[in-house]
C-alpha cells in the first residue's frame, strides 16, 4: 500500500539530509522559541520565510509538494484563529498569531521530511528518561502505518460491498479500528514479553 | 527417541480464553531434544493457544516442564517464538533495533553489531540492518523477525503458521531456514505439505484434544 511518509524525502542526498538529527533538532527548538518571541512587525518573519525557501530548494523538495501539504493544516488553523479573533477582535494579533504558526509548523515539517525517524529516536534512546520516550514514539511511528493500511482495507472492503463510506461509516470504520488496535497490542505485548521485556523496564 | 533427552513435557495442560471456554482440555505430550514436531487442526482447534502456554505467556491449568523446570522467567530465553503476523513480533523503527531487542533484554554481552550482522546472515538478509520494517515486504518481514529470535540463540523454537501468506518461493526458500535452525522445533501449521516435510512427528489437534500422533 502507499504510504505519505513523514520522513518522505529522508533519503535524498541533500543539505538538510547530510545534517545530523540531533544538530537539526537542536536547531529547531531554538527557532520555535525565536518565533515566540518574534516582535509583531513583518519586517522580522521575512528573513525566516526566505531562509525556508532557500532550504527546501537545497534539500531537494519539490516547493509545490511542501506548500500543499502545509495548505492541509490550513482549515484548522484558521478555525482557532476566528475563535481568538471573535472573543479578542484584535486582527493584528490575529495575523501575527497565525503567521508564528505557521513558519513553526513549515520549519517542523521541513525537519520530518528530511530527518529518517528511526535516527530521530535514536536521539532520546540512550538519554535518562528517553528510553521510554523512544519506544513510544517508535512504536507511533511503526503502527501508525499499519493501522492505516487497515483502515484502507476495510474502507476497500465497504466500497467493493457497494458502499462509499459517509460520517457514520467512519465512526464505525474507527470503532473497528480502535478493536483491532486494542487486540493488536496485547499481540506485540506477547512478543515483548517472550523477547524478555518487562513491564518495569 | 526415548534415548533424546527430554525437552519439553506438558501435563493435563487445560486453558479457557475470557469468552472462549476448554480450548485446551488436558494435553499430554512429551517433546525431545532437537525433535521437530508440527501440530495441524482446523482453524480454533488450540494450535496457536498450546504454543502461547508453552512459551508461557497465558496462565493455564496443568504444568509445562522445560528442562524439568516448571516456567519461570529465566527460561524464557530459552524459547524463540515466530508469531503468526510478523508485524506483532518486528515493532522497532528499524531493523537493527528490531534483532537486538531480545538480546538487550536477556543481558547478553557482546558486540551487537555483530550480533545483529550474524542473524541477518542465517536469514539470508545481509545489509538489512538500517532498513525500516515498513520498508520491507511480507517475505522479508517473516526473515526479520526469525533472525530477532536467533539473535539470542534460544534452545526451543515456537514457529506459529510459518509459510502463511508466503509466496511459493518465499516459501521454499523459508522452509530452508528452518531447516537449518539447530534446535527443538514445535511448528504450529495448516500447511500438511510443510509439516510432512520437515516434522519427525506430527500432532492432530481437535477441539482442544490430541486426536492423533503421526511419527514420520
Amino acid at each position: 500500500m502507499k504510504h505519505h511518509f513523514i520522513d518522505r524525502f529522508s533519503y535524498e542526498k541533500g543539505f538538510l539530509q547530510n545534517l545530523s538529527p540531533s544538530f537539526k533538532f537542536l536547531i529547531l527548538i531554538f527557532l520555535l522559541i525565536i518565533f515566540l518571541l518574534l516582535p509583531k512587525k513583518i519586517i522580522f518573519y521575512l528573513p525566516f520565510i526566505l531562509i525556508i525557501l532557500i532550504l527546501i530548494s537545497i534539500s531537494k523538495i519539490p516547493l509545490k509538494y511542501f506548500l500543499k501539504r502545509i495548505l492541509i493544516i490550513f482549515p484548522f488553523l484558521l478555525i482557532i484563529f476566528l475563535l481568538s479573533v471573535l472573543s479578542n477582535k484584535n486582527f493584528q494579533n490575529f495575523l501575527y498569531s497565525l503567521l508564528k504558526s505557521i513558519l513553526s509548523i513549515s520549519y517542523i515539517f521541513l525537519f520530518s521530511l528530511t530527518t529518517k525517524m528511526e535516527e530521530f529516536f535514536k536521539i532520546f534512546e540512550n538519554k535518562k528518561y528517553g528510553k521510554l520516550i523512544f519506544l513510544i514514539f517508535s512504536f507511533l511511528y511503526r503502527y501508525f502505518f499499519i493501522l492505516y493500511d487497515e483502515f484502507e482495507r476495510i474502507k476497500r472492503a465497504m466500497i467493493s460491498k457497494g458502499k462509499n463510506p459517509n460520517f457514520k461509516e467512519y465512526t464505525i470504520l474507527s470503532g473497528n479500528i480502535f478493536v483491532r488496535s486494542y487486540e493488536r497490542s496485547e499481540r506485540v505485548l506477547r512478543a515483548m514479553i517472550s523477547k524478555g521485556w518487562k513491564i518495569e523496564n | 527417541m526415548e534415548n533424546r533427552k527430554l525437552k519439553i513435557e506438558i501435563i493435563n495442560l487445560r486453558f479457557s480464553y475470557e469468552d472462549r471456554k476448554n480450548v485446551l482440555k488436558g494435553i499430554n505430550l512429551k517433546i525431545y531434544e532437537n525433535e521437530i514436531v508440527s501440530i495441524i487442526g482446523e482453524n480454533g482447534s488450540g494450535k496457536t493457544t498450546l504454543l502461547l502456554c508453552i512459551a508461557g505467556l497465558l496462565k493455564y491449568e496443568g504444568k509445562v516442564l522445560i528442562d524439568g523446570e516448571e516456567f519461570s522467567e529465566s527460561l524464557r530465553r530459552k524459547i524463540g517464538f515466530l508469531f503468526e503476523n510478523p508485524d506483532d513480533s518486528i515493532f522497532m523503527p528499524r531493523v537493527y533495533d528490531d534483532i537486538i531487542f531480545g538480546p538487550k533484554n536477556f543481558g547478553i554481552k557482546g558486540n551487537y553489531d555483530e550480533i545483529v550482522k550474524k542473524s541477518l546472515e542465517k536469514v539470508n538478509l545481509e545489509g538489512f540492518e538500517e532498513r525500516v520494517p515498513h520498508h520491507l515486504s511480507y517475505g522479508e518481514k517473516k526473515k526479520v523477525a526469525l533472525a530477532s529470535i536467533l539473535s539470542y540463540e534460544p534452545e526451543i523454537f515456537l514457529l506459529d503458521e510459518p509459510t502463511l501468506a508466503l509466496s511459493p518461493f518465499a516459501r521454499k526458500n523459508f522452509i530452508e531456514l528452518i531447516k537449518k535452525i539447530k534446535g527443538t522445533k514445535v511448528i504450529a501449521t495448516h500447511d500438511l505439505d510443510l509439516a510432512n516435510s520437515i516434522s519427525e512427528r506430527i500432532i492432530v489437534l481437535n477441539d482442544g484434544k490430541i486426536e492423533k500422533e503421526i511419527f514420520i
